[in-house]
């Protein structure tokens, strides 16, 4: 306990949440490790802090375990959050409140991927609608807060350095920080190194193409310039290299991400206007689909039907993202009792991805390379304003209202563009104009201390991706179909409720979370039998459309009791259901999920016992390539010690994941590969 | 204002016949799309001909421009009644192929259009021949024309189908240039039958079933419209190519419900 609470101290890093407004709640999720007080009610934090399994977790390990949140899975990497059933374009994934986009046709590296924990100081999460700080949503936002360092009060410099193991993928976790603080700048710079082979499945087999390697840098520098202002500059680079994508004909050869911003913040500048922030970014991201490791794919058979070595067809896939935008914010007090927030933001993005396939059919010999455009030069310009008005009604119950209006405008510039949609009847030439919108009421109420109810209300509006508007045969590997775009496509629209109930007593803390989400106009790929598909591989082109309505509900129990000093129990259970207007199941959605932690901690000594139970999936969507999942359970085991020697901080850690080497895969992951078996690891970290 | 307007008149004809002087009578001086095919005198030495492609000839439909000039002035013959007359001898045998001749006056560039169909390649051995007859008010001429190539294209443009019905032989091709791009394309066929070793007119009463395939991807491309009869032989459609490489279009071609082919193809490459 003393050690967790000297790391607290050493860095410093709780003012933000607690000097935010006493009216704003987010759930927040810290990574530095705390000890949450007995007054607040479980939270997300709590499931991080019991299961971090390291300090060298992935973010992908970290989001699995929050409330509401579930992994889709295609490789060992860049794993794709999902919200309450929402993914995609349905939810908003920012850094800082920066919008960013993944560059991959096929969804293969969203913006989590390109962010380290070790780079991260929390997450702010909101459910729903009610998501839209930084833009309109209907499944909910993940804004990641980037690590600041601290100006001022103790001059100092600290050095942190990591190294960890991995057995199940002989791989190789590094990372290390250096952080140095002054009376009048601050500078943090972090970075991450991962090398991990393929790992092998709970069957003892090594699932094929899981491995992948990558760096990731973030430095930032702060300057007070007097007067509560200050200027801040974040660079953020990451580099990945061969990653395999087990459940995807083809991997990735690099995937690389850029991002720059400097911001100005007054904090306090006068009583009743607070926390003034501007902000200016660019991120650029790259990445490129290579097959050249998957020869098997496209082997061709000699007479006697027996595969021959030749490969006849290679692809080139790249694609770009680049994002440019800027933001203001500040809060006032209206009086006492009512504070208001605005947000204004701009981004504009351009995205382009281009697909060459070059032939080498021995029948054909001499085959020109085919080009397509599968995203044509898409820009977007998205200008928003949010406000939000949180009003005290009594001591026992706030009001939040709050509203958002985007002004989108989407232009494609290639000609080749221009003629490949004309196929398909559709004149693209024009200015694409949307203004979506959302507004959201809630209410909380506190009763003795012990009771807690969050209720409210919503309606947002979200745009189709550059995918599902302008998407040029793009294949998805889980259906076997290739998804063309609909430019005429219209906003999704959802109507969402939640009501969450919290129990806070100073041993025992549950919460009990429902969320509704009726959505109409919902967009999804329907298969049109009039349009030959295009890859290979394809069975089928579907055509994204919106239809009418589809229903989704997620619904989760937390429980912590602390019985005395030494011990924890957690435990999370979580359901989603999820339908369309018809009554199909949705596809991709998990089923009952269960995670369980016993904790025991004793001076430099923690021990812990964590289960993970998810039952069967039977209700799932054919038609989009699922299979029923089988039920499954795994156990993982944790140690860890902490010395403080003088100045210096000694962490190590080791433990067992998968202990009884489970052979399993979990519903969203895409083609049934098994997830890593055994694994033991070891970890050491000191900080001087 | 009179004296003004007169002065712009006048700098208005002066600029027209500078660019006139400028621009030379030889087409292809001027257009970089256009061949010269060869040139020739007519029999009575009062015209020179000179033949134009828009490449060097094929196996195929080859658009022709004809540029008819007097000899003594060389004054562009812009008003003439023109018959072609392309000649394949083989020795054993002597044949014509399918033409197009050109209207009675000629277009804006001061040639008259006209296309043949090359139903066969040249060989070292036997080439073809083209008669052009040129026939104004006073005077009617010819001027023989040695073909020097008509290529044997990689890519074929042209290809013949023999009626199971009649024995009748088709020759069709693809009206060139094309240009062909990622989108929605023109296309337009033409189809002559060989009604004698000499005479080859068009057949107007086909229809025609396109499907364009990638072989080597085994797919094709959504909303094409087939080609539909205009005139003289002539159909036109439409065909989309969602990506650059190697095309094929598939064709059926039906006389009266009746079908003379349904595996016939011309190949379209995409750079």
């Amino acid at each position: 306990m003393k050690n967790s609470g000297w790391i607290i101290i050493l860095f410093c890093n709780l003012t933000l949440t607690q000097a935010q407004d006493l009216f704003t709640e987010f759930d927040t999720i810290r990574l530095e490790e705390f000890t949450i007080t007995q007054r607040i009610p479980l939270n997300d934090q709590s499931v991080l802090d019991l299961s971090r399994s390291s300090r060298f977790s992935s973010i992908d390990k970290i989001n699995g375990r929050l409330e509401g949140i579930s992994l889709i899975k295609r490789g060992a990497y860049a794993l794709e959050p999902q919200m309450d059933g929402f993914s995609g374009g349905q939810i908003n994934v920012t850094v800082d409140g920066m919008r960013m986009f993944g560059a991959c046709t096929d969804r293969m590296d969203p913006v989590t991927s390109y962010i380290e924990p070790d780079n991260l100081e929390s997450f702010n999460i909101t459910h729903g609608t009610s998501g839209s700080r930084n833009g309109n949503t209907v499944g909910g936002s993940f804004d990641m807060i980037l690590r600041e360092p601290v100006i001022g009060q103790t001059e100092g410099m600290l050095v942190e350095t990591g190294l960890g193991y991995e057995s199940v993928s002989n791989g190789i976790n590094a990372n290390g920080a250096l952080e140095v603080n002054r009376e009048k700048w601050a500078f943090r710079t972090s970075g991450t190194y991962r090398n991990h082979n393929s790992y092998r499945g709970g069957d003892g087999i090594k699932v094929p193409y899981s491995y992948f390697k990558k760096i990731n840098l973030h430095s930032v520098v702060k300057y007070d310039l007097g007067k509560n202002n200050t200027l801040r500059f974040d660079f953020l680079l990451d580099d990945a290299v061969d990653v395999g994508y087990p459940a995807l004909p083809m991997d990735v050869g690099k995937a690389k991400a850029r991002m720059y911003a400097v911001e100005i913040e007054r904090l306090d500048a006068y009583r009743t206007v607070s926390q003034l922030k501007a902000k200016l970014y660019f991120n650029s991201v790259y990445h490129l689909m290579d097959d050249s490791n998957r020869d098997s794919t496209f082997r061709l058979t000699d007479e006697n039907g027996a595969p021959s070595d030749t490969v006849y067809m290679r692809m080139d896939m790249p694609g770009w993202s680049d994002t440019f935008g800027f933001f203001m914010e500040g809060g006032a007090s209206l009086g006492e009792k009512s504070h208001i927030y605005v947000k204004l933001d701009d981004y504009l993005n351009y995205s382009r991805a281009y697909m060459t396939m070059f032939m080498n059919y021995p029948e054909y010999p001499g085959e020109p390379p085919m080009y397509t455009e599968t995203w044509p030069d898409v820009f977007r310009n998205v200008a928003g304003i949010f406000i939000r008005n949180t009003t005290r009604v009594s001591n026992s119950v706030n009001v939040n209202l709050e509203g958002r209006l985007d002004m989108s405008q989407t232009r494609v510039t290639s000609e080749t563009g221009h003629r490949q949609f004309a196929i398909f009847g559709y004149d693209i030439d024009r200015g694409y104009f949307e203004l979506p919108k959302s507004l959201n009421l809630s209410a909380n109420f506190r009763t003795n201390g012990v009771t807690r109810l969050d209720a409210g209300a919503g309606y947002a509006e979200r745009l189709p991706t550059t995918s599902e508007q302008f998407g040029f045969f793009l294949y998805n590997a889980l259906d076997g179909f290739d998804y063309l775009g609909n430019p005429e496509i219209g906003l999704e629209r959802s109507t969402h409720f939640w009501g969450n109930l919290h129990f806070t007593w100073p041993e025992l803390k549950v919460s009990i979370r429902n969320r509704f989400s009726y959505v109409s106009d919902y967009i999804i790929g329907l298969i049109d039998p009039e349009i030959p598909q295009m890859n290979l591989y394809a069975s089928g082109v579907k055509r994204y459309d919106n239809i009418p309505a589809a229903l989704l509900y997620g619904t989760s129990l937390q429980l912590q009791w602390d019985p005395g000093a030494y011990l924890t129990f957690y435990t999370l259970l979580r359901y989603t259901y999820g339908r369309t207007g018809e009554g199909d199941p949705l596809p991709l959605i998990p089923p009952l999920r269960n995670t369980s932690i016993c904790k025991f901690r004793k001076g430099i000594f923690s021990v812990q016992m964590e289960g993970e139970f998810s039952s069967d999936q039977n209700r799932i969507n054919s038609g989009f390539g699922e299979n029923p999942t089988p039920a499954f359970a795994i156990y993982h085991l944790r140690n860890s010690f902490h010395w403080l020697v003088k100045e210096t901080v000694i962490e190590v850690g080791a433990g067992i994941e998968n202990i009884f080497d489970k052979a399993y895969s979990e519903h969203l992951d895409w083609g049934n590969f098994l997830r890593p078996g055994r694994s033991i690891y070891l970890n050491l970290r000191v900080i001087i | 204002m009179k004296r003004s307007s007169i002065i712009y008149t006048i700098l208005c004809l002066l600029a027209l016949s500078i660019v006139s002087c400028d621009k030379s009578d030889d087409p292809d001086d001027n257009d970089p799309d256009m061949v010269l095919i060869a040139t020739a005198m007519t029999d009575a030495q009062t015209f020179q001909v000179a033949l134009y492609a828009n490449d060097t000839l094929f196996e195929g439909y080859n658009k022709l421009y004809i540029s008819i000039k007097e000899a003594s002035s060389t004054d562009q013959v812009t008003d003439a009644a023109i018959v072609l007359k392309p000649l394949m001898d083989m020795i054993d045998m002597v044949h014509a192929a399918p033409v197009e001749n050109p209207a009675g006056v000629a277009n804006e560039e001061g040639l008259f259009e006209a296309a043949v169909v090359f139903i066969m390649p040249s060989t070292d051995m036997m080439g073809w021949t083209l008669d052009v007859q040129v026939e104004t008010a006073d005077k009617d001429e010819t001027a023989v024309f040695e073909i020097p190539l008509v290529r044997s294209l990689e890519e074929s443009r042209k290809f013949n189908v023999i009626s199971p019905l009649d024995e009748t032989k088709y020759f069709v091709s693809l009206v060139e240039p094309m240009a062909a791009e990622v989108g929605i394309n023109d296309c337009e066929f033409t189809v002559h039958y060989k009604e004698s070793m000499m005479s080859f007119p068009p057949a107007e009463d086909l229809t025609i079933e396109i499907e364009p395939e990638m072989p080597s991807m085994d797919h094709g491309s959504p909303n094409n419209e087939h080609p539909v009869h205009t005139a003289d032989g002539h159909y036109e459609g439409k065909v989309n190519f969602t990506m650059t490489g190697w095309w094929r279009i598939h064709m059926v071609i039906k006389k009266n419900g009746d079908v003379l082919t349904d595996d016939a193809y011309i190949d379209i490459t995409l750079e």
